[in-house]
């Protein structure tokens, strides 16, 4: 243990430095059992966490070969207790299997008797078991396997489900690969879901997870229900099938607020799904009418909390998660696993960034001063409009003049919260305004407009932080944001981050008010983007050239 | 004879070397020193000293010992020789048990040859064997040293139908229904006949197993367990009685038939007789000659070496986080006595460990003598030796290990319930334990004794399961409190690297041999090399892969808040944590440099703007203290005064062109000033008058060196309260040896009085004969009475006054002389 490039840490952390010659080895053992926390530029941190050394023990791990790699690769002696904790957590899992019994249809079988006397003497579960066909094994009602694995996830004892899926309807469904082939890492991925059964397929924004999604469905050859967030969303997916597989349009059924056309392949979106009309959920049928093959759910990280209810229901079906971050705000990762299903692939993100297939981006913040009249106004304001002063003061509009001078010829976003704020920047940069009210239509012209060259320059609201495609936005001007959070900032990223076609970096400009709420935000800001690896950059908007 | 008296020809007849070995097997005969032979048999027959030399017995000696007891009780007070004694320890040869009945004769806890008294008749020999051999009897009171239930088994049916009230009569008629069963018995006119007949059919094996047929399934399964611990919980609610004729449960079969005995309403105990013939007509299934094989399980060095290096680099860096200037200290008590739980809770946060940790830390570090107690105000803080050792982890290391083997007190114990009900708290009295360091010490030979035992490649692991059966068979009377204590230990032991992964450390060994500064020199070895530099990354930390140089730490985490708990350490840079070094008087650039020295890689550009932005905003406004102002429009007054030597000892400064603040009060400036020929005015009227406002108080030391609470090391050292050189041993045999020419044959000095009277007493309660007791009553008047003695213990005799035909009970310190009555016993 001389000098490994790891330090276990007794908070359950590994800290993995970068520059060490046996880093890519290290990480590349760890990666399958321990969660990347952060990955500043020179030491990473991973966290180890029962889920992700259950996703391991999924993945066909052992306890012995997590600690075997712990120890060759620390430099210092590892924590005792560590190691003990983790054969523990790890035993824990596989001990009760969900099993199909050829005589009394779906089992709960365990290895081990009084795991399972504890879990039938559990008040919650009780009522989710059949009868008792011997010590070891007990009838499950089969309308019940989601609901018990989250339950048995809840104490600790996560089931193995090994009970198998339902056929569904076959329909032919091929990859096109003209122009274009599967990346190896896709292929990998699509392979280790389908071979795994359910779970989910963790990659980053801009790494091609729909083309992942379109894989696993020529691989079921079944009819497939798609789940997005949004219509643009849901939009794109039909284009992307369109162009990379043997769909047509008539396979190919949008099922959303606007239309209701269910195909074989079905795109619909969380909330029409949701929707509620007296205590109902009306689109419910959907899900139960229709026998489908495989169930995609993209951004599963933002899986509304019905969609879950719906899923355990849904656990004899094949499902697929999407996602670039295993970590929901709200703390739900265990419903994922048990629901959806363990990780089944997960490409270190900046493994895929060194093969070139997203592009590396370059973050700055630029601080202006505020006048001394809005200083003051900002001193006096109510705590709830505070933030809406200082992130929408005038001389913020100034600098992003100055920045979209700076960067002319090049694609230019810039992104707000305030529309007020988006309506006088775009009056001043001459681009058009994307927001709530702009209609779908208007919508998709204008980004095909973008797309095309036609504009080099469009301002947006919130409404496109979500699965939209701006292939060639290689400038990102942020001037507001909803209060720093992680996952808005991934996603604004990731509208940068697909590859450039002559491989430039992208260029996030974070425009940010001093000594107000805009730079306590703009401090969380740095610290998730640091930590997710990028280049960050302070500067005084002063120092712009102007 | 008495026995003390034959005790103390018996050792005045032994040569010096016998008598060294029993000095040094029991050197609490000659700490304080005896006078005399008679006073040397009178001590080594004092209860404490039997019980002293009791804890020091193997599992073999004890039950040769308690099997000669037993014995003893059955032939009436004679001796019991080798081949009775093997009957009665499941056929044990006498070579297996010669080496134990002289080890034990050798330490006065037996005698033999046997004492015959004058004149005492030869009843038969129970078994009708003739002696073979030397036959031992047991010492004076070993009888009530080794307690009422000797090898487990339950008080004699004699004894139980005098003490029990009632019992006699139950088993009168319980031995009818014996009889009745076809069980040959004598007549049984009286309850002590009664006890007599039944527990000699019951030794009989024959009529034993017709007992048993008799009795109701499920009878052998409660006689078993009873057994092992001869007194059992039976609710007199469960008892249905015994009903001739009527099916009975096994409880009421054997209450009605005598072979147990109701204690009260709960409990009930299986008379002696009863459980020796449960086991088997023997008083052990068999001897253990030998240490039970412990079945240790092999641990890999790597896997033990990893586990005590982690654990002891831990404990180093959780003390030192403890202890430093800027750490936790000084910790609060309570006025009960202790740390309180919420100073814990303060403590566990501040250290990030796991709450349990946090007592032990508490406990190892104020045991080292690294915190001590400050009288003043309560609190314990870190001492002298603590700035002393902060920084050198093997000094560390070496302070922590010594006291911990010195430690009087069991941290286990912190956070368990007391008797009381209370929970004990860290660094309280009651969580003391003044045998802690000796089964310590004993903890650390048995595993160094069983890791040697243990072949093969691996280490051998050592689990607290296996090392109270260990000790418990050296020393079986002190299971209890190796139960109680062994596995606390070896979590500590873990805690500093002695043991690893379960398994003895080569630094536990060294420990174990008193080789502390060698064991030291490992743990320097085992510890990683500290690193001086850290990496700088843009999220705003610094991470120091290892255990960072000291120095370079201190002035680090006037920068940075540190973060994360292992060997590596993470600090935050925010404004917040950079201000402790703009206090100090540091500015960007000092800091700068700082951080691209020990930077590993260049300075992200975002905590370069950081440090620049925060230091440049700092100091905007400035604070200070000053006793007295002056301000004026006039310049040249304040280059005047500044000119003047005097001003420098006022403490006067320029703030500004015509502002000056000076240290001293405005009645001395005011002074000055007149001297130099201004008219100064007093800005505020009371200024001028009354006192200057208070001096701003200097800054409290902090680092004043709390006084030293902890108490200089006892001459004995609590390791081995009963140590006892060489010399020591010699000078005792030398004095008895001169007393004894002196006075030959005197039993003399107030050490043996007492017991003589005692065991006159212990005498005629065996002989249930009446003595004639003289006693002090409460005036001082000595009262002569003829009485009957039943019992004693702790110190008080229960007698019987035949006049009044009542019960009453003496103490024994005013029992002035005891004297059996003649012709009712053999005196």
């Amino acid at each position: 243990m001389a000098d490994g490039p790891l330090i276990v840490q007794s908070d359950k952390t590994l800290l993995l430095e970068v520059d060490h010659p046996q880093a890519d080895e290290a990480r590349h053992a760890i990666a399958p059992f321990a969660e990347l926390e952060r990955a500043p530029e020179h030491v990473h941190s991973y966290r180890l966490t029962p889920l992700g050394l259950w996703n391991a023990r999924a993945a066909g791990l052992d306890a012995e070969q997590v600690l075997d790699t712990l120890l060759t690769y620390s430099r210092f002696p590892v924590p005792h207790s560590l190691l003990i904790d983790i054969e523990d957590t790890m035993s824990r899992y596989g001990r009760l299997r969900l099993e199909k019994d050829t005589q009394h249809g779906l089992v709960l079988r365990t290895t081990d008797y009084p795991v399972l006397e504890e879990v039938l003497h559990a008040r919650k579960i009780a009522p989710l078991l059949g009868p008792r066909i011997d010590g070891e094994t007990v009838v499950v009602h089969s309308s019940q396997r989601g609901q018990l694995k989250q339950l048995l996830l809840k104490l600790g004892w996560p089931a193995e489900d090994l009970a198998g899926y339902v056929d569904g309807t076959p329909h032919p469904i091929a990859l096109t690969e003209d122009g274009w082939s599967l990346r190896p890492y896709q292929k990998l991925a699509a392979d280790s879901f389908f071979s795994g059964g359910s779970g989910v397929v963790v990659l980053p924004c801009g790494a091609g997870k729909t083309i992942v999604g379109a894989a696993a469905m020529a691989t079921s050859q079944t009819t497939t229900l798609i789940l997005v967030t949004n219509t643009v969303s849901a939009r794109q997916w039909k284009d992307e099938l369109l162009k990379r597989t043997s769909l047509t349009e008539s396979d190919i059924g949008e099922y959303s607020g606007a239309l209701k056309e269910v195909r074989p392949v079905t795109i619909a979106t969380y909330q029409v799904l949701t929707t509620r009309r007296g205590g109902l959920y009306p689109h419910l049928e959907l899900l139960d009418n229709n026998d489908w093959g495989l169930i995609v759910y993209d951004e599963v990280h933002l899986l509304p909390a019905p969609i879950f209810k719906m899923t355990a229901d849904l656990q004899a079906r094949r499902r697929l998660g999407l996602t670039a971050t295993l970590v929901r705000e709200d703390g739900r990762e265990g419903e994922v696993f048990s629901l959806i299903g363990p990780k089944r692939y997960d490409a270190p993100w900046k493994d895929i960034e060194s093969q070139g297939y997203i592009a590396p981006a370059d973050c700055v913040e630029v601080r202006v001063d505020l006048p001394r009249d809005e200083r003051v106004a900002y001193a006096m304001a109510e705590d709830g409009d505070k933030y809406r002063l200082c992130a929408t003061s005038d001389t913020k509009s100034g600098v992003v003049e100055k920045l979209a001078a700076a960067h002319k010829g090049e694609q230019l976003l810039v992104i707000g919260q305030y529309l007020d704020q988006l309506d006088d920047l775009g009056e001043r940069l001459n681009a058009p305004v994307i927001k709530g009210d702009t209609s779908v239509k208007e919508r998709q012209r204008l980004f095909a407009a973008f797309r095309s060259g036609e504009i080099s320059t469009l301002v947006v609201s919130k409404v496109a932080n979500f699965s939209i495609d701006l292939p060639e936005a290689s400038v990102a001007i942020q001037v507001s944001g909803s209060f720093g959070s992680r996952q808005e900032e991934a996603q604004r990223l990731g509208r940068l981050l697909r590859p450039k076609a002559d491989g430039r970096a992208a260029r996030f400009y974070t425009v940010v008010a001093r000594d107000t709420l805009d730079q306590d935000f703009a401090a969380k800001r740095q610290r998730f983007l640091a930590e997710q690896g990028y280049a960050y950059r302070i500067l005084d908007a002063a120092g712009l050239a102007g | 004879m008495s026995a003390i008296r034959a005790l103390a020809e018996e050792l005045a007849a032994r040569s010096d070397s016998d008598l060294r070995s029993l000095l040094s097997a029991r050197p609490d005969l000659s700490l304080p020193p005896v006078p005399d032979f008679a006073a040397l048999a009178a001590r080594a027959s004092t209860r404490a000293s039997l019980q002293r030399a009791l804890e020091n017995l193997t599992e073999p000696q004890l039950q040769v010992l308690e099997a000669v007891l037993i014995a003893a009780e059955d032939t009436g007070g004679t001796g019991v020789d080798a081949a009775t004694l093997g009957a009665l320890l499941g056929g044990a040869e006498h070579p297996v048990l010669e080496p134990f009945l002289a080890q034990l004769t050798a330490r006065a806890l037996l005698q033999a040859p046997p004492v015959l008294q004058d004149g005492e008749p030869q009843d038969g020999e129970p078994n009708g064997r003739a002696p073979a051999g030397p036959s031992y009897v047991p010492v004076g009171a070993l009888a009530e040293a080794l307690g009422p239930y000797p090898a487990g088994l339950g008080r004699p049916l004699e004894t139980l139908v005098r003490v029990l009230p009632g019992f006699g009569g139950q088993l009168v008629e319980a031995v009818d229904r014996v009889r009745s069963l076809g069980v040959a018995l004598g007549p049984t006119p009286d309850p002590e006949a009664a006890a007599r007949e039944l527990s000699g059919a019951v030794g009989r094996p024959a009529d034993w197993k017709l007992l048993l047929t008799a009795a109701p399934t499920g009878t052998t399964e409660l006689l078993e367990r009873l057994a092992g611990a001869p007194v059992g919980v039976v609710p007199a609610a469960a008892r249905a009685g015994y009903r001739p004729g009527h099916a009975a449960a096994p409880v009421d079969w054997l209450l009605g038939h005598g072979l147990l005995a109701p204690l009260d309403v709960a409990h009930v105990e299986l008379p002696r007789s009863v459980g020796r013939a449960v086991r088997g007509h023997r008083v052990a299934a068999s001897l253990q000659a030998a240490p039970p094989d412990p079945g240790l399980r092999p641990v890999r060095p790597a896997v033990r070496d990893n586990a005590a290096h982690s654990a002891l680099a831990e404990t180093l860096r959780l003390v030192d986080a403890l202890l430093s200037p800027g750490g936790p200290t000084p910790v609060a008590t309570l006025r009960s006595g202790g740390v309180g739980v919420r100073e814990v809770k303060r403590l566990t946060e501040a250290l990030q460990v796991e709450p349990a940790g946090t007592p032990w830390l508490l406990e190892l570090a104020a045991g080292a003598g690294l915190l001590g107690l400050d009288v003043d105000d309560s609190r314990w803080k870190p001492t002298g030796t603590a700035a002393a050792a902060a920084g050198d982890r093997e000094a560390l290391w070496l302070a922590l290990a010594g006291g911990w083997l010195d430690l009087d007190r069991a941290p286990a114990m912190v956070g368990t319930k007391s008797p009381d009900g209370a929970t004990i708290n860290a660094l309280a009295a009651e969580a003391s334990r003044p045998d802690a360091p000796r089964v310590r010490r004993r903890v650390l030979d048995a595993a160094v004794e069983l890791t040697a035992e243990h072949d093969g490649a691996a280490a051998a692991g050592v689990d607290a399961p296996s090392l109270t059966a260990r000790l418990t068979w050296h020393q079986p009377r002190l299971r209890r409190r190796f139960e109680r204590l062994v596995p606390g230990i070896l979590a500590e032991a873990e805690s500093l690297g002695l043991f690893g992964g379960g398994a003895l450390t080569p630094i536990g060994e060294l420990v174990q041999q008193d080789r502390l500064p060698e064991a030291a020199a490992a743990v320097r070895e085992a510890l990683p090399v500290p690193v001086s530099h850290f990496v700088v990354q843009a999220d705003l930390t610094a991470v120091a892969p290892g255990y960072l140089d000291p120095a370079v730490a201190r002035e680090l985490l006037l920068l940075a808040a540190p973060e994360g708990r292992g060997p590596a350490t993470t600090y935050r840079f925010s404004p917040a944590s950079l201000r402790p070094a703009l206090d100090a008087g540091q500015d960007a650039g000092s800091i700068l440099a700082f951080l691209t020295r020990h930077s590993a890689t260049e300075l992200p550009q975002a905590l370069s703007y950081l440090v620049e932005d925060t230091a440049a905003r700092y100091g905007a406004l400035r604070v200070g203290s000053a006793g007295s102002y002056l301000r004026t429009e006039d310049d040249a007054a304040v280059e005047a005064l500044l000119a003047d030597p005097r001003a420098a000892a006022l403490g006067v400064v320029k703030l500004a062109p015509t502002v000056v603040a000076a240290r001293a009060g405005a009645d001395e400036l005011t002074a000055l000033l007149r001297d130099l020929g201004y008219t100064p005015a007093p800005e505020h009227p009371a200024a001028s008058g009354g006192a200057p406002p208070p001096a701003p108080a200097p800054p409290s030391t902090a680092s004043q060196a709390p006084s030293q609470a902890l108490p200089a090391g006892p001459a004995r050292t609590r390791r081995g309260p009963w140590s006892i050189t060489e010399e020591e041993i010699a000078a005792q045999v030398d004095s008895l040896r001169a007393g004894a020419r002196q006075a030959p044959d005197q039993a003399a000095g107030p050490e043996c009085e007492t017991l003589l009277g005692l065991e006159t007493l212990r005498t005629a309660i065996r002989q249930r004969s009446p003595v004639r007791l003289g006693t002090a009553d409460s005036q001082g008047n000595a009262v002569r009475q003829v009485l009957v003695p039943l019992s004693v213990s702790g110190g008080r005799v229960r007698v019987f006054d035949p006049v009044r035909q009542v019960e009453k009970v003496v103490s024994v310190h005013r029992v002035m002389d005891v004297e059996i009555i003649e012709g009712t016993s053999d005196g």
